[in-house]
């Protein structure tokens, strides 16, 4: 039990921090600045607060009240630096045994053989610490922090001044130290990955306040605590067992689901939490909101959900003239057969295939023309033996004649017809039903109608067709500082691009908009549009985040379920989904770029779903090569704004979200997945290609 | 060899002496002056750094002046010295190694105070955490890290008290045998007719001790540095 309650000013910076925590690992939380060292300090007695106590378990370390202050080496805290800080001037074996030495032998519990062998340190005993690695030498220090016997082991950003691979391994250490040498740890990070890895419990600190204290799954990915957390630090958690390695990957299952993953991380049979990255298959179990807020979710789990909810729309007619593009809601069967009669294929001469039997161009055979059959004039009455009739393409076949000789084998004379080429029975006879039978399944269902597919329902003189409704997507646009293109605006006011775009982009994914409304930020009538009957979609674009005037994320979680808001990829991550009634309601941010890879994600998703569509990426896709690197970060989907240049690939310069023009100058988009850092030059990515 | 004679060893053994006891009397408190002037934070902390270097900036003359004031057998402090503890400073080369010690101690707490200003004071933090009291830190940490300086400091120390002159002729008086230490004595040879022999023979002397003393500083920083890091390639 750590209880720490302190009080302390630094010129303008308050210090005020209280809270509680038990747990086998305390996460304190924050970014720089937040104020963190300033309560380890604390914790350790090297600073000493103006006011309040600290309590680790029953003991009393500091109280301002009772003046008691114990000093900071009897208060057995264990202090592991963000640079190991060991003492130059003694090898290894004399760092570790400093503190080991100061303590009486009843105090000492934790004995040095163990801990070599548990940090792997026996190699580096009788090294000077000018000749260690960083992350030996950080081994090193929570070795020798352990040895001086302590109640409780403060690690400050022990990984902070480590490279990847270094921090990994240091990683696994404090993981192995955390079960087996059982001993509370509070561990100070700015980073969310090392805290969601170890830490049960997590305070968050903020401006040298805590805003946040609780378990870990419940503290990451708070939307309100972001400011704190930093946007590219949000994420979700999962739990899950390591189950395989394979050489890159390393499988882990959970409640619902295996992930694949990075292999860098813990030994097989190991549970531990993983940081879920993007995949296709299973969606996270579990309520998201969460204090009237919603987590950061992962991609993966925003899709899932969409593709629950988004459920396809009714039928409707459709006249056949209107049917191209759109979606056929049930399968078609053929009505009739095609052709519906024996119909000659070619133009020549209709006759019986056995009668020619021996013809060629040496022996031609004759044939009395008894007649012509031409197309919608057929040859009356069956055809006598030893004769022919004179048959056009498409004209139906006459009884008893059962092939078609071609006009260029046959020689005209005044009342016969001399045959130079043997046909065998059926030559040049299109059957009845030969193309299509009568009941025979004709289009699929869920088929969007090309324009062959329309000609062929036309061919099976069907005049209207079954198709899906379009959805009916509904544009409301936030903010009071939009106004209409065309209109005059003031200085501070900006025109409404989104919605133009947004009305291309539903045109494209085969909705029709129902209505387009500039409301301004009056939370009443963005009310009203939210709850108004009539659309399937509703787009509302500005006032998803978290601001003051961001009135929409609320009313829809009151007037419906907000299921997801704040997704974990750049840009636009305080994106928000959610349904109110029938209606699937997609909340996306007032800029641009957000706005248009937000729709392109999930609500361009949902409009296809709902319209009977294929839910994945409409738009065409091509391989290159990376030209220059495309950087991401683990945990976090990016939408890369790229430029096609021969068969290379580079990114745009990215970073404002609001920069329209970055989207107009791309040829298209990469997506890097959130266990993906980023490409490399040489990588060979898909792009999607803007058209 | 030189020429020597029983007196110049004399000389010489004296002046060694006078160096000596100064140099290791003056060091821990040097020492503890440089760790306060580096690490606390007192009042009159500024009066007190002023104080240890106005040696450096005053003609020496002057501070033998205020040594003879102060602890001649009439000064406030010389007499109590005496009378209580029956100690002289006065005309004995305890009083010359006295004048040696204030007019080396400026240089020796400038050096250990710049090494212990080098450490890092988290080290100490460190350690404190690790179960040491600031004492045991001290001699633990901070004293093996600040050893190049104390070292360097020690020996500018030495080197200054084997030179001085000023405050040890005016505070003790050139008496042969008891205070009469190389730069004296080389100052009075030149005040005599033939003396310019015997004076070269010193000087040579002095010259060939400071060489010995610089090389000696030289090689003791090296060998102290090298505890810091491995010594295996």
């Amino acid at each position: 039990m750590i209880d720490v309650d302190i009080d302390q000013r630094f010129g303008a910076f308050h210090l005020a921090v209280k809270f509680a925590a038990e747990a086998p690992v305390v996460g304190l939380f924050g970014r720089s600045g937040a104020g963190k060292t300033s309560v380890v300090n604390a914790i350790a007695g090297i600073a000493r607060p103006a006011h309040g106590s600290i309590r680790i378990n029953d003991t009393l370390l500091f109280d301002a009240a009772s003046k008691i202050d114990v000093a900071p080496e009897h208060r057995r805290v264990g202090y592991v630096f963000q640079d190991a800080l060991l003492f130059p001037h003694l090898d290894v074996h004399a760092n570790l045994h400093y503190g080991r030495r100061l303590r009486p032998p009843a105090e000492r519990f934790i004995e040095p053989a163990w801990i070599v062998d548990l940090l792997g340190l026996y190699p580096l005993l009788h090294r000077k610490p000018g000749t260690l690695s960083g992350g030996e030498k950080q081994r090193v220090a929570i070795g020798r922090a352990l040895l001086a016997q302590p109640r409780i082991l403060l690690m400050d950003e022990p990984l902070a001044s480590l490279d990847a691979p270094r921090k990994s391994e240091i990683l696994d250490y404090i993981e192995r130290l955390r079960d087996e040498v059982r001993i509370p740890i509070v561990y100070v990070s700015h980073s969310v990955a090392e805290i969601a890895r170890l830490a049960d419990t997590v305070v968050v600190l903020s401006g040298g306040k805590c805003v946040a204290v609780g378990s870990v799954d419940s503290v990451i990915g708070r939307l309100d605590l972001e400011p704190a957390i930093g946007r590219d630090e949000s994420a979700s958690l999962v739990h899950a067992r390591v189950t395989a390695h394979d050489h890159r990957l390393t499988s882990r299952a959970f409640d619902g689901g295996e992930v694949a993953a990075d292999a860098r991380q813990s030994r097989i049979g190991v549970t531990g939490r993983h940081r879920r990255p993007m995949s296709q298959d299973t969606a996270v179990p579990g309520d998201v909101r969460m204090h009237g807020f919603a987590a950061r979710a992962e991609v993966a789990t925003a899709l899932a959900w969409i593709d629950r909810h988004a459920r396809r729309l009714g039928d409707e007619p459709v006249a056949l003239a209107q049917a191209a593009g759109r979606v056929l809601a049930a399968p078609v069967a053929a009505p009739l057969d095609v052709p519906a009669f024996d119909r000659a294929a070619m133009d020549g001469y209709a006759l019986r295939g056995a009668e020619t039997t021996g013809a060629s161009e040496y022996n031609p055979l004759a044939f009395t023309v008894v007649g012509q059959a031409l197309a919608g004039q057929p040859f009356a009455g069956p055809l006598p033996a030893g004769s022919a009739v004179r048959i056009m393409t498409g004209a139906p076949v006459p009884a008893g004649a059962d092939a078609v000789v071609p006009a260029e084998y046959a020689q005209m004379g005044a009342t016969e017809v001399e045959i130079s080429l043997a046909v065998p029975p059926g030559k040049h006879i299109g059957y009845r039903g030969e193309d299509i039978r009568t009941g025979a399944p004709v289009l699929a269902e869920g088929r969007r109608l090309r324009a062959q597919d329309v000609g062929l329902l036309a061919s099976l003189g069907i005049a209207q067709a079954s198709v899906v409704a379009s959805p009916r997507v509904r544009i409301v646009v936030t903010g009071n500082e939009v106004v209409s293109p065309g209109e005059a605006k003031a200085t501070y006011q900006i025109y409404d691009a989104n919605s133009s775009m947004l009305r291309g982009l539903v045109a494209r994914d085969g909705g029709v908009v129902e209505s387009h409304r500039l409301l301004g930020d009056d939370p009443q009538r963005i009310r009203d549009a939210l709850t108004a009957p009539g659309a399937d979609v509703i787009l509302v674009s500005g006032g998803s985040s978290v601001g003051s005037e961001d009135h929409a994320p609320r009313l829809v979680a009151d007037a419906g379920e907000l299921a997801i808001h704040g997704v974990a990829m750049r840009p636009s991550s305080p994106a928000g989904i959610g349904r109110i009634g029938e209606a699937l309601v997609f909340l996306l941010p007032g800029n641009p770029v957000s706005c248009l890879c937000a729709y392109d994600f999930f609500a361009g998703r949902a409009i296809r779903l709902r319209g009977g569509r294929d839910a994945d990426w409409p738009h065409r896709q091509r391989r290159a090569i990376v030209a220059r690197k495309i950087v991401s970060a683990i945990g976090r989907v990016d939408y890369c704004r790229v430029r096609i240049v021969g068969d290379d690939v580079e990114p745009l310069a990215l970073g404002g979200a609001s920069i329209l023009s970055s989207t107009t100058r791309a040829d298209g988009f990469v997506i890097v997945p959130s266990e993906s850092e980023g490409y490399g030059v040489g990588t060979d990515v898909a792009v999607y290609l803007y058209e | 060899m030189l020429g020597l004679g029983a007196h110049e060893f004399g000389i010489i053994g004296l002046s060694l002496r006078v160096a000596l006891v100064s140099m290791i009397c003056s060091l821990p408190l040097a020492i503890l002056a440089a760790y306060a002037l580096a690490r606390l934070d007192f009042p009159g902390k500024t009066l007190v750094d002023a104080i240890i270097h106005l040696p450096l900036v005053l003609p020496p003359v002057v501070v033998g002046f205020a040594l003879l004031l102060l602890l001649g057998k009439h000064g406030p402090i010389g007499s109590v010295l005496d009378d209580w503890f029956g100690i002289v400073f006065a005309f004995r080369w305890t009083g010359a190694a006295l004048a040696s010690a204030v007019m080396g101690f400026p240089l020796m707490v400038r050096a250990v105070r710049l090494s212990i200003t080098a450490i890092d004071r988290r080290l100490e933090v460190a350690a404190r955490t690790l179960g040491g009291s600031r004492s045991w830190v001290f001699f633990s940490i901070t004293l093996p890290l600040a050893l190049p300086g104390i070292i360097a400091g020690a020996l500018l120390s030495f080197a200054r008290g084997l030179g001085e002159f000023g405050a040890t002729i005016t505070f003790v008086s050139n008496i042969p045998g008891e205070t009469e230490t190389l730069p004296l004595a080389i100052y009075a040879y030149t005040q005599v007719p033939s003396g310019d022999g015997p004076a070269l023979r010193l000087s040579i002397v002095a010259v060939v001790l400071s060489i010995v003393a610089l090389a000696a500083s030289e090689w003791l920083t090296r060998r102290s540095q090298r505890l810091h890091v491995d010594d295996r390639r």
